[in-house]
């Protein structure tokens, strides 16, 4: 892409900056009333512009026309910038190109012009914050960077050819929320003042006599507007996936921190590299048993995925999936899969020892691979499987979805940041009433799970102790059969890290009043405590330091849970879908997933040494 | 057969363990509730104080309680959220997905086992091939035998097979449950979910009208997906009659719980026993402010 220049309302200029090889145009200048309302302008900006340029595209004979237009272009906001561009988008319509019209909301970002960079200075300067109207309008604000990736999208997609789209980010708040928002992001607190449209628009009359007024009677107009636009065309039409508004305030302030860096990031081909990674992943799925339907079901709710193959060896199990309304093609085998669909990551979701078998042709062809937990059914296995990834570059995750639960990765930040000053001694608790007889099933079989509880749930605890604390050093295990014929149906151990902090782990999945599973880690640091399970968070701290306040805070879970779906919260089910989205996602930029197979080898080595020790005593890493 | 909404709804996820939000351990609910005795005594202070029904999974011991306390306060209706996944997850990891449908058949009376063997038998073609709405058919069959006696004006299907068939976009087996509770069990359809903000505008695309909505409503957006913000939006749009639940998720419900509901055009809502103390006087508030 090449930014041309050339004067709306100068003919001849737009026509050599339309020259060959031109083949599409992207359209977004336009006057938008930031500083002065006049309608002659606008109209002949907006309109007779944008007409000028229609046609200097048909003399040059570029067929493809991007309008970026806006959600104030409709017929309820009379505003001069609303009207002007409304007009313009007409007449794209009514032109013969092959024309997309984008339709963002509030648009935010890095930068010194624009709408939201005179917010943030305003905001910076204030001591009160005004809020124009009651605040309570809905808007659903979009990165900078996510419409130039729908732009891109859009420039190769057949699909959007003649169509209008909504974009906006993936939150849809209130303008005061917004507000709040970006002053949480730049770290200050204001007390607000709300100001009836009545005072807007007399202020707004005022400050016409400014030279760079604050705000515009056009802000006003469009004050009373909701911008709830539907952004699912856009999803379902070229995958726009939109960040959320947290995630992109903070990268708009840490860039506008380093814009230098930001701006060799935009020269180097940034939305290139964005077209890639905004690549919809091709997925199949392996093993449709209760994780399988469990994945596909995110997976079917996630725009930057698409399930191209489900792959179980029994074939009325398809015939079951697909009754269930899920409606990718079915295979018998993974090779069937990758003869007839393209492929770009595979979920394994069949029983541990399964797993090194149908790895290794898939990381051979060099395919993403998320493997569900445990890695293998032994250490050994777990090794073979690490082994593949040699002179390979594949995204590898394997499904240790407490990784993902925001409850312990912010458990994780507190620990990591130093508040609880030096770890000490730590209890840990895994508690599920699941067995109270024999059981039948490859998962109380432990040449094919790998073991009981430990190696079908604990395995889930260990991971957490494990990024907690780092390296296992030793341990010291008892494990116990209550009901089971095989596998331990109880476990208890007294673990050394690396770090120094030693701490029991205790767990049963014979223990009555444990409906759904319960893990709990208690850990005394030198300056406080921190308790956390499934539910919530609670830290004493003996003073205060950093973000952590002296004494008692408690976070709920409902404070932190940020995804978009949901299948199963009993059963921690926002940290299955961060799992997955962070898998599609590393597939997509070709990253490091948060989970990957060696931490999946850590975990196996700990569950190794745990087994060992029941039978050896003392076991040192 | 039209049902009016409630206001106050007694769920029962703590009394049977299965909470999800934190305080104390669940063992002491558990061990507590473990005679239906116990959970009657809570339903009987429960509908003194003015609730209106209670939400409850196919649960034989919370089924037992509720009878004994309809011989006190008639009145008290119950809704059926089915069927119970929690007990049928469990069992799926054990006995897989169609063993566990089997075994829950099993497990039935032998007049209903009868009744709905017959159905049953009409359905054979569409068990053998497993197929998904005719297994859940049954398993509507099934878990209602429970409730038949109570006469449930609503029935609600439990979020996980709710947000499932709406993830893969299995239109029929919502209008097979809607068909199925109105004609055969003359009661009202209603959808649980975890899902408002992905459910309504797909029920919408469907033209699938559904009275109920049991779902998470609350302040802090807990559980509203994909965000309180849309959800709030959605609900201004849709004809069906909102339950909220999840009013607990970071506190005791209060003052501003009802009144955010209130605002929000919602009149009916779920309350979890915590403890004997804050419990009448919790239902009493809501009652009031809700109504309001």
């Amino acid at each position: 892409m090449e930014i041309r220049y050339a004067d709306l309302l100068d003919p001849p200029s737009l026509r050599a900056a339309a020259e060959s090889p031109v083949r599409a145009v992207v359209h977004c200048a336009a006057t938008t009333s930031e500083t002065k309302v006049d309608y002659a302008q606008s109209f002949r900006v907006n309109v007779e512009g944008t007409r000028n340029l229609l046609q200097a595209c048909q003399a040059q004979g570029i067929d493809r026309f991007i309008m970026v237009s806006t959600q104030s272009a409709n017929e309820q906001n009379p505003s001069t910038y609303a009207r002007t561009k409304l007009a313009g988008d007409l007449a794209v319509k009514e032109s013969p190109l092959a024309y997309t019209i984008l339709k963002p909301s509030t648009i935010y970002g890095p930068g010194s012009k624009g709408l939201f960079a005179k917010m943030v200075r305003l905001l910076d300067t204030v001591p009160v914050v005004p809020i124009l109207g009651s605040g309570s309008r809905l808007i659903r604000p979009i990165h900078v960077f996510d419409l130039c990736d729908a732009i891109l999208e859009c420039e190769g997609c057949d699909q959007t050819l003649g169509k209008t789209y909504d974009l906006g980010g993936r939150d849809l708040v209130s303008y005061e929320d917004f507000i709040r928002s970006i002053l949480h992001a730049r770290r200050k607190k204001k007390p607000f003042v709300y100001l009836s449209l009545p005072v807007c628009r007399a202020f707004a009359a005022a400050f016409s006599l400014l030279k760079n007024p604050p705000f515009t009677r056009d802000n006003v107009l469009g004050l009373n507007q909701n911008q709830v636009c539907s952004i699912d065309a856009a999803r379902n039409d070229f995958g726009f996936s939109p960040r959320g508004l947290r995630e992109g305030l903070s990268q708009t302030f840490a860039a506008a921190e380093s814009s230098a860096a930001a701006t060799e990031v935009m020269d180097r081909g940034h939305k290139q590299e964005i077209r890639k990674a905004q690549a919809v992943q091709n997925v199949a799925i392996i093993g449709l048993g209760k994780m399988g339907l469990l994945h596909a079901s995110i997976l079917s709710v996630l725009p930057s995925a698409r399930i191209v193959g489900l792959v179980d060896q029994d074939e009325s199990l398809g015939a079951h999936v697909r009754t269930m309304g899920l409606k990718a093609p079915f295979f018998k085998s993974m090779d069937a899969a990758l003869e007839q669909a393209s492929v770009d990551a595979v979920f394994v979701c069949t029983p541990a020892f399964t797993h090194y078998p149908i790895a290794r042709p898939l990381v051979e062809k060099n395919l993403n691979v998320f493997l569900e937990k445990p890695l293998a059914e032994s250490l050994d296995g777990a090794r073979k499987i690490c082994d593949l990834l040699k002179d390979r570059s594949i995204v590898h995750a394997v499904g240790y979805m407490k990784g993902h639960s925001p409850v312990y990765e912010r458990a994780g930040e507190i620990v990591s940041s130093g508040a609880l000053g030096k770890e000490i001694l730590f209890r840990s608790t895994l508690y599920l009433s699941q067995v109270f007889a024999p059981k039948r099933g490859w998962i109380y079989d432990p040449k094919k799970s790998g073991g009981g509880i430990v190696a079908n749930s604990t395995c889930h605890l260990l991971f957490l102790l494990y990024r907690l604390f780092g390296p296992l050093r030793s341990v010291c295990a008892q494990t116990r059969r209550l009901h089971s014929e095989q596998v331990e149906d109880a476990a208890t151990a007294l673990l050394e890290f690396g770090n120094g902090v030693a701490g029991t782990l205790d767990t049963s999945w014979s223990t009555p009043g444990y409906p759904v599973e319960q893990t709990e880690i208690f850990l005394q640091g030198s300056a406080g405590i921190l308790e956390v399970n499934d539910t919530r968070i609670r830290l004493n701290l003996n003073q205060s330091t950093g973000a952590y306040a002296k004494g008692w805070t408690t976070w709920q879970r409902a404070e932190m849970d940020t995804a978009d779906f949901d299948l199963s919260p009993q059963y921690g089910g926002e940290g299955y879908y961060n799992e997955d989205l962070n898998f599609i996602k590393a597939c997509q930029q070709k990253q490091t997933a948060r989970v990957s197979w060696f931490d999946g080898l850590k975990v196996q080595e700990m569950m190794d040494a745990l087994y060992r020790s029941a039978t050896e005593g003392r076991v040192t890493l | 057969m039209n049902a009016s909404p409630p206001q106050v709804v007694l769920g029962t996820a703590n009394l049977t363990g299965n909470r999800l939000v934190g305080r104390d351990s669940p063992v002491d609910f558990v061990e507590r509730f473990q005679a239906p005795m116990e959970i009657a005594s809570v339903f009987n202070d429960a509908a003194a104080a003015g609730v209106d029904a209670v939400a409850t999974l196919n649960q034989l011991d919370v089924l037992a309680a509720l009878k004994k306390t309809r011989q006190t306060f008639p009145g008290l209706q119950v809704y059926p959220i089915i069927p119970n996944v929690i007990g049928y997850v469990r069992e799926a990891t054990d006995y897989g997905l169609v063993g566990a449908a089997r075994r829950r058949i099993q497990q039935m009376a032998l007049v209903d086992l009868l009744k709905i063997g017959i159905r049953g038998a009409l359905k054979a073609p569409g068990v053998l091939k497993r197929d998904f709405n005719t297994l859940m058919s049954i398993l509507f069959d099934v878990e209602l035998a429970s409730f038949k006696s109570l006469k449930p004006p609503v029935v609600f299907l439990h979020p996980q097979i709710t947000d499932l068939a709406l993830a893969f976009g299995n239109r029929s087996l919502f209008e097979l449950y809607v068909r199925t509770m109105r004609e055969r069990f003359h009661t009202e359809p209603g959808l649980a979910t975890n899902n408002l903000g992905w459910l309504v505008p797909k029920l919408k695309e469907w033209n699938l009208p559904i009275p109920f909505l049991l779902t998470p409503f609350n302040p802090s957006g807990f559980l509203m997906k994909p965000s309180r913000a849309e959800c709030e939006a959605l609900l201004a749009s849709s004809s069906s009659a909102v339950i909220a639940d999840k009013v607990d998720a970071t506190a005791d419900p209060g003052e501003d719980t009802w009144r955010y509901l209130r605002a929000r055009n919602i009149r009916a809502a779920i309350i979890e026993f915590w403890n004997d103390k804050s419990f009448a006087p919790t239902i009493k508030q809501a009652k009031g402010l809700l109504a309001g």
